[in-house]
């Protein structure tokens, strides 16, 4: 079986962002000079397929970045990883905030790979999406969906997904092809590389595929983007405890016993 | 031409913790542009009428109560996508679309948008409608920065939380009932769903109280601490990210951009360092309490009452206190 | 124009326990901080502190003095140390000690015996509480005032008498003048971050993790270097052993070896005795294909870690998802894609030697240094803890004379200028030992703030 691990990549949630803003005359977003590394859940769907892969030696892993030439540090670090495949699909730049132009962009993407029998994302693609692109393209393309699973088992040749959702925990056997979003767990925290394949693969080509030249009509156009404030909470005044532990942790006790008992203020 | 608000709201699933959320949601928005909200609920015989009455006191004020005889509890996400592409299939008005939030209301929202061809706008801070023009407010870059997006196309779908001010009643809504006999899709995986654990956590998103755990918590005793505490408050016990990255909770505590929103009375947040991604789970109104070895942790920035100490010294004696009165 | 008994540039331990120290004698203290935070290499250090004949390890029935101490400095620095900063350290470590936990600094209980310690002397504490807590006695005195932003680029002598009168600084509202009366401090700490300086002093290190404060780009070593101070221990730059080479989040070596793990190289080879300094294992790695080892253990010796210890906590790096484990060696061979009849034979090999007392490829005799016995590899599940050599601090720079004044190329005091932590050279000569670093850091800057209060 073909896997497809789609991979975003997002801006280093440690960095701390300074100043963002569309490029001028257009709506990508300036992006010069921040550092990419893979989300927790990009990271997931990566570990989830290659576990898979491991599990079955028929299994064939090709990840896809889409992106401009700024993701190339990001493929790398997958390369050393060994997937079957690795390749970028060069967006040239085009935005995706328009959840429809997106996924037909990753279809393409997709179709570039292989015929894929699974398809991975994780839970969210890339900083501007919340969770919108996985369902959309599975269901866009006439895919099964599982949103949300936290890990991936073969059982008798057919994948079984796992997830919470709310109260209840769901075991899905997939019919394929079938597109699963998956989430960060502690069971699919992404393996690190051998330093011998990070150096071989320091002197590999980066495989990049085209995209297909008409990415079709934009419907959601960006008019800006700004980095926000943290929003203000607390006002700012922040009651210390004070005094010797024990009459701390007496008043830390008293106020939350206050909250339980619904009487605080 | 006038945009209709609609909520849309899947009724019967205990995964959506609050599925009128997305009705008050519709009122607010409906309000500040003087329009009317509706609401569509789709149901069973057995939940629609307590549901309708709970839709006119969220605001809404023309509800269509749908209900098909052959739901599954709880209701599959294809069903339910299935029965709502259906309802608004003849519909040829300009439409903004609410759901709730949360992992269903969102790939609902998500799915419909490739069935109907509706504009998916996904989980907004706002929405603003200027003619045939709908604005939207996004968080991206988790949660650091703010976009702002806009459409002109005559269907859009969007998931919206619950406004801070509950819009007024409505006293006398106009009810549409519409009995579904819709063939449901019958090759649709039917999930086993495994029966909860006996020391399952409680529920983060629908809980008064919360008391959380960061990486400061350096494992997973320290978390059995927590239980021990929050079963004494009679509070669910949320984790950050890294927590449950390093598996001292499960994904279903996560609170955070990327993990449940909560808005409890009070959250109490233990070793964690506050990071805007975490705080962006938490709502606004909600108030936070700390306890953190670090007096400088950007937590008790945003705290009304902290404790700078170490949980370790602090934990044991703090449930010992509660405990005996 | 501003000024000051004492200017301490750099918001490390070792700037923090001068200024303290320099503040309870009753001088008026002004602290430089390039970064918008205090704290430095030393807050990312693994805590661990080398003091000999403390009632710690007098209640854990560990003997232990001064002497002993000194010797196994001597032993390690190979001839290269400077004997009297050895004495410096020795005969006031166990008086910084005890000034520590009379400031209300926790120990941790277990003490472990760690690189170059014939006895365990490795007295562990969380390194970011340590700075917050000097940080915080810095302020309750009142005397010591922070500027953080601010970085300092020149010192300032005066033209007749060359003394060092202050320095010239940068900060957020601009250039700043300062004069200190009394003398300037630098604990501006090392170069790990400054590439230039690394290619010039230590190319054996191209291959290395350079771990460090992001400060650390040796101002202050340049500052004074501009004055003719002389350099010590350029060439012993090296890499520390344990360092897993692609994970960002732990900045602390692993070093099972310490524990009766074995090191061997992609090939599935050993390559080293073990139980030597881990800068000397670090230097042994980097000749190795890629620059990389994995230290092979079985479940005793896994077992056998110590979670006080940041350098010894292997189940927290287990839990981690850092080692690699296995059910068999053979198995474990194939996920480091190792040769499996190499290490297969490595292993049988070295657990031969362990029954015979005698290892005739590598000569290893011990865990670590003189301490403990070796142990077979042999109980699964197997693992192995991907290792490079990182070069965490570069401990060498400033020479000093005992009261840590600056020393220029001549022998000549650069009066008015003192030193105190990473920046100075001459004390740790060929090796090092675990716990010296931070240890120096505290001890050298209490004497430096003496010595200027005395001036």
């Amino acid at each position: 079986m073909e896997i497809v691990v789609l991979l975003a990549g997002v801006v280093d949630p440690k960095w701390r962002l300074e100043r963002l803003a569309l490029r001028a005359g257009g709506e990508q977003p300036d992006e010069t000079g921040l550092p990419y590394r893979l989300s927790p859940f990009d990271e997931a769907a990566l570990e989830t397929a290659l576990k898979l892969r491991d599990a079955d030696p028929a299994i064939r892993v090709t990840a896809v970045i889409p992106g401009d030439a700024a993701r190339d540090p990001l493929l790398r670090a997958v390369m050393a990883l060994r997937p079957h495949r690795v390749f970028r699909f060069d967006t040239a730049g085009a935005p995706l905030w328009d959840p429809h132009a997106a996924t037909r962009l990753l279809a393409a993407a997709v179709d570039a790979a292989a015929a894929a029998g699974l398809v991975l994302m994780g839970r969210e693609f890339g900083d501007g999406d919340d969770g919108v692109l996985p369902p959309l393209l599975a269901t866009a393309r006439g895919w099964t969906f599982c949103g949300q699973a936290h890990a991936l088992a073969l059982a008798d040749g057919a994948i079984v997904a796992h997830r919470m959702r709310g109260p209840r925990e769901e075991a899905i056997a997939l019919a394929t092809p079938a597109l699963v979003s998956v989430t960060n767990d502690r069971s699919n925290r992404l393996r690190h590389p051998l330093m011998k394949n990070v150096v071989l693969t320091r002197r590999e080509p980066i495989e990049i595929v085209t995209m297909p030249a008409d990415a079709g009509p934009i419907a959601l156009h960006a008019r800006s983007l700004a980095v926000v404030p943290p929003p203000q909470r607390g006002a700012g005044a922040c009651r210390m405890l004070e005094g010797p532990l024990d009459t701390q942790i007496a008043e830390m006790a008293t106020y939350l016993r206050d909250w339980r008992d619904g009487a605080s203020r | 031409m006038t945009r209709r608000i609609l909520a849309l709201v899947p009724l019967g699933d205990p995964a959506v913790s609050d599925p009128c959320a997305a009705i008050a949601a519709a009122a607010d928005v409906a309000a500040r542009h003087g329009l009317r909200a509706g609401a569509m609920l789709l149901g069973t015989a057995s939940d629609i009428d307590t549901a309708a009455a709970q839709a006119a006191r969220e605001g809404a004020v023309e509800i269509v109560l749908a209900t098909h005889r052959a739901s599954d509890d709880p209701p599959l996400v294809e069903h339910l996508l299935a029965s709502f592409a259906h309802l608004l299939a003849e519909d040829e008005d300009a439409l903004l679309l609410l759901l709730p939030g949360g992992a269903v209301g969102e790939e609902l929202a998500a799915r419909l948008a490739a069935r109907i061809y509706a504009v998916p706008l996904g989980r907004c801070n706002a929405l603003a409608l200027d003619g045939h023009t709908v604005t939207a407010h996004r968080a991206t870059y988790g949660g650091r920065a703010e976009l702002v997006v806009e459409t002109d196309a005559p269907r859009c779908i969007a998931v919206l939380r619950r406004p801070m001010e509950t819009p007024p009643a409505v006293a006398a809504p106009t009810v549409t009932r519409v009995e579904l006999d819709i063939p449901l899709p019958q090759d649709v995986p039917q999930p086993m769903i495994q029966p909860a654990a006996a020391d399952r956590p409680r529920r983060v998103d629908a809980a008064r109280l919360v008391v959380s755990g960061g990486r400061g918590m350096g494992g997973p005793d320290g978390f059995a601490q927590l239980h021990e505490l929050a079963a004494l408050l009679d509070a669910a016990t949320g984790a950050s990210l890294p927590a449950v990255d390093a598996g001292w909770a499960s994904v279903s505590q996560q609170v955070g951009q990327s993990g449940a929103f909560v808005a409890p009375d009070l959250y109490l947040a233990v070793a964690m360092s506050g990071t805007p991604q975490h705080l962006a789970g938490i709502a606004l109104r909600s108030r936070i309490a700390a306890i953190n070895s670090d007096p400088e942790a950007d937590i008790f920035r945003v705290a009304e009452i902290g404790l700078a100490a170490p949980w370790q010294e602090v934990l044991p004696r703090l449930i010992e206190k509660i405990r005996d009165g | 124009m501003m000024e000051t008994d004492i200017l301490v540039v750099g918001g490390g331990a070792a700037g923090f326990a001068a200024a303290l120290e320099a503040a309870e004698r009753g001088a008026e203290v002004l602290m430089l901080e390039k970064l918008s935070e205090t704290g430095g290499s030393s807050a990312m250090s693994g805590g661990c502190l080398a003091f000999a004949g403390t009632d710690m390890q007098r209640e854990q029935g560990i003997a232990d003095d001064a002497a002993l101490l000194a010797r196994d400095l001597k032993q390690l620095g190979g001839g290269a140390a400077d004997d009297a900063l050895i004495a410096v350290y020795a005969d006031h470590q166990l008086e910084t000690y005890d000034w520590l936990k009379a400031h209300g600094q926790v120990f941790a209980p277990g003490l472990e015996a760690s690189s170059g310690q014939s006895v365990p002397r490795v007295h562990t504490v969380d390194p970011a509480d340590l700075v917050r807590l000097l940080a915080a006695r810095c302020r309750a005195t009142g005397k010591v005032t922070l500027l953080t932003n601010t970085a300092a680029r020149r010192l300032r002598r005066d033209a007749t008498t060359g003394r060092v009168t202050g320095l010239l600084a940068e900060g957020p509202d601009g250039a700043l003048d300062i004069t200190a009366r009394r003398g300037v401090i630098l604990a501006s700490g090392g170069f790990s971050r400054n590439p230039e300086l690394l290619a010039q002093f230590a190319p054996a290190c191209e291959h290395a993790v350079f771990v460090g404060g992001e400060g650390n780009a040796g101002d202050g070593l340049r500052m004074a270097w501009a004055l003719g101070a002389d350099l010590r221990d350029m060439a012993q730059i090296k890499g520390t052993f344990g360092k897993h080479p692609t994970d960002e989040l732990n900045n602390h070596s692993c070093l099972c070896v310490y524990k009766g793990a074995i090191a061997v190289n992609q090939d599935g080879r050993r390559f080293v005795d073990e139980s030597l300094s881990y800068k000397l294992l670090g230097e042994a790695c980097l000749r190795q294909p890629y620059g990389t080892g994995f230290q092979i253990l079985d479940a005793p010796i896994m077992a056998s870690g110590d979670n006080e210890v940041r350098i010894l906590d292997f189940e927290r790096r287990l839990e981690e998802g850092l080692f690699i484990e296995a059910d068999t060696l053979e198995d474990l061979a194939r996920q480091i894609e190792v040769p499996e009849a190499t290490l297969l034979k490595t292993v049988a090999d070295y657990n031969r030697f362990v029954d015979a007392g005698e290892d005739p490829e590598f000569g290893r005799r011990h865990m670590v240094h003189n301490h403990g016995a070796l142990r077979r590899i042999e109980t699964p599940p197997f693992y192995a803890y991907p290792s490079t050599a990182a070069v965490y601090g570069t401990y060498c720079g400033l020479r000093v004379d005992p009261q840590m004044h600056v020393i220029d190329v001549f022998g000549e005091r650069i009066d008015g200028l003192l030193a105190a932590g990473e920046v100075v050279g001459g004390f740790h000569g060929n090796a090092y030992m675990t716990g010296s670093a931070l240890g120096k850091a505290l001890i050298f800057g209490r004497i430096a703030a003496r010595t200027a209060v005395a001036a």
